[in-house]
């Protein structure tokens, strides 16, 4: 019933805020409107299937804010589903209100409300970077448990989690390396090494965990971000979401060093802040979306 | 044959056509003479052989391959098929993640049969310290299923393998000729057939570039096959493990740059 509440406001600013642009030779706000497949495998050997698959639309919506505030909502709708009945139903997956500040070579950025994997609460996202090459970032949140898959359940916002970690950027190569560790949602304490390469529309990587009880696992990323290139910049865009991420994780295990998204279209590639504003990393690159690609 | 080929005109073109014809022939019944066939890591080289050749850097390849029974470790006494994802991020490394499917049985409390209802999975990688220079060969170190899933010690391990290749180039005009050898080791003794030194030929005529033709001696078994790339982006592989068992796949690739 909380949320539902929080859900009204949140709606409500970001309309107020679009109406009140409105007669402005440009547009202070910004709503796009996007929608994406989520494919989800698993392959587990336990019921003469190779594959377990389940694919869900991910319509969401986000606006864009005066002051760097951002309002994000995005949707489950499953199109096939042999996941089992927890995933069946048409549910909220996020809604989440934003706000990024930055000064002083520091960049924060603030959310609160559901997020992914089933979570709610409060997040705070932080980077500095220390050189061109080099810099630090962390994040912390409080959040509880929050699913709208079979009714309303909930637990009370109470679990800490957070990590800390270091990034390494070689722009000749288009190349980084992530380190990082913390305690992550199941309660488990763990390190994650990561490389990646920065391709023109592509992201790969390669990635080796090892937790306190999942032990060791690793995997690949691969982001692709999704066509067209160029955008429009308008009051009102309808577009594709903007990346295909497909992950691997060899061991299969669904609760080792999981976190959550506070962003429908958050991404190792694009990071967590506006690119305008923090040239790090790949967004020293040229930008996947030309023309209004970024508010 | 007593006419000699001069290199210009109609008549040296038809000597060069005749020549490269004779190679290709040559090749191919060379290969007959053996036996054996399969292309499944999604990794480059030639058939079974594993070789020195790269892909350019941003090559990404995602492919799927049919694998005759014959061509399989031991245990593996079916045909079956393996799916695969490829990149080289530079020019030097190159990985691949593959999945070959496995017949199992019927999870408790299903119906009773024999299916394709599992898979082996595991990682490749290449690296290559010495480029190919006009005297030497390139060189590369490469290993399909180093870890395996459940560590060293447990597990099937079916693929899993090291190797230290070398190939190197020549042209014979705008032919391209390649001479490849390597030495590999398996971790399982279903693989012990393939262990030790192999190694193979590689023709690319000049007049279908994106064709490869290729011999193989895998330490067991003579193989051939080709390569034949399609509208720039599908890579096409047949190949006939003793002159006439069939594997053969396709990947689609793409440079991400």
């Amino acid at each position: 019933m909380r949320i539902n509440k929080r859900l009204i406001l949140f709606i409500g600013i970001g309309l107020a805020s679009l109406l009140g642009a409105r007669g402005q030779s440009l547009p202070s706000t910004r709503l796009d409107l996007f929608s994406g497949v989520e494919l989800n495998y698993r392959n587990i050997h336990h019921n003469n299937r190779i594959y377990d698959l389940l694919i869900n639309l991910t319509p969401g919506i986000k606006w864009y804010l005066k002051d760097d505030w951002t309002v994000a909502l995005q949707g489950y709708i499953p199109i096939y589903n042999q996941y089992g009945d927890h995933y069946k139903r048409v549910r909220l997956n996020m809604a989440v209100l934003s706000k990024e500040i930055s000064g002083y070579n520091q960049y924060l950025k603030f959310s609160g409300g559901l997020f992914s994997n089933e979570r709610y609460g409060l997040d705070v996202k932080w980077m500095f970077p220390v050189t061109s090459w080099l810099a630090l970032d962390a994040q912390l949140g409080l959040t509880g448990f929050c699913s709208m898959a079979v009714g309303w359940e909930s637990s009370q916002m109470k679990r800490v989690t957070g990590w800390l970690g270091t990034k390494v950027y070689l722009e000749k190569y288009n190349t980084e390396f992530r380190l990082r560790g913390g305690r992550y949602i199941y309660e488990d304490w763990g390190v994650t090494g990561e490389c990646m390469r920065h391709f023109k529309h592509c992201t790969v990587g390669l990635y080796a965990q090892y937790s306190d009880k999942g032990k060791e696992n690793g995997g690949f990323k691969i982001i692709m971000m999704i066509p067209p290139y160029t955008r429009k910049t308008k009051k009102v865009n309808f577009r594709p979401a903007s990346h295909f991420r497909l992950t691997n994780n060899f061991q299969a295990d669904p609760y080792m060093i999981r976190t959550y998204n506070t962003d429908p279209e958050e991404n190792e590639r694009e990071g967590y802040f506006n690119r305008e504003k923090l040239s790090w990393g790949s967004n020293r690159m040229e930008p996947d979306f030309k023309e209004g690609g970024m508010p | 044959m007593g006419k000699q080929p001069n290199g210009t005109g109609f008549q040296g073109r038809r000597y060069a056509m005749k020549r490269m014809i004779g190679c290709i022939l040559l090749l191919f019944l060379c290969g007959l003479q053996g036996l054996k066939a399969q292309q499944y890591t999604g990794m480059t080289g030639l058939i079974h052989t594993p070789s020195a050749e790269m892909n350019d850097a941003g090559t990404a390849r995602i492919g799927a391959h049919f694998l005759h029974e014959a061509f399989s470790p031991a245990p593996m006494d079916y045909p079956t098929g393996s799916y695969y994802l490829n990149i080289t991020p530079f020019s030097w490394i190159e990985l691949a993640y593959t999945c070959t499917l496995l017949k199992g049985e019927s999870a408790p409390g299903y119906e009773e049969k024999i299916g394709y209802t599992h898979q082996d999975r595991y990682f490749s990688l290449k690296l290559r310290p010495l480029k190919e220079g006009k005297w030497w060969p390139a060189i590369a170190l490469g290993t399909n299923d180093p870890i395996g899933t459940y560590g060293t010690k447990k597990g099937s391990l079916y693929f899993s393998n090291f190797y230290v290749a070398a190939s190197k180039r020549v042209y014979l005009g705008r032919n391209e000729l390649a001479a490849h050898v390597a030495w590999r080791t398996f971790r399982r003794d279903y693989n012990a057939k393939w262990e030790g030194f192999t190694g193979g030929l590689t023709f690319r005529p000049a007049f279908a570039p994106n064709l490869r033709v290729i011999a193989e001696y895998t330490g067991h078994e003579v193989n051939v096959g080709f390569d034949y790339l399609l509208w720039k982006h599908f890579l096409l592989q047949i190949s006939f493990q003793q002159g006439k068992q069939f594997s053969g796949g396709i990947c689609y690739q793409l440079n991400l740059f």
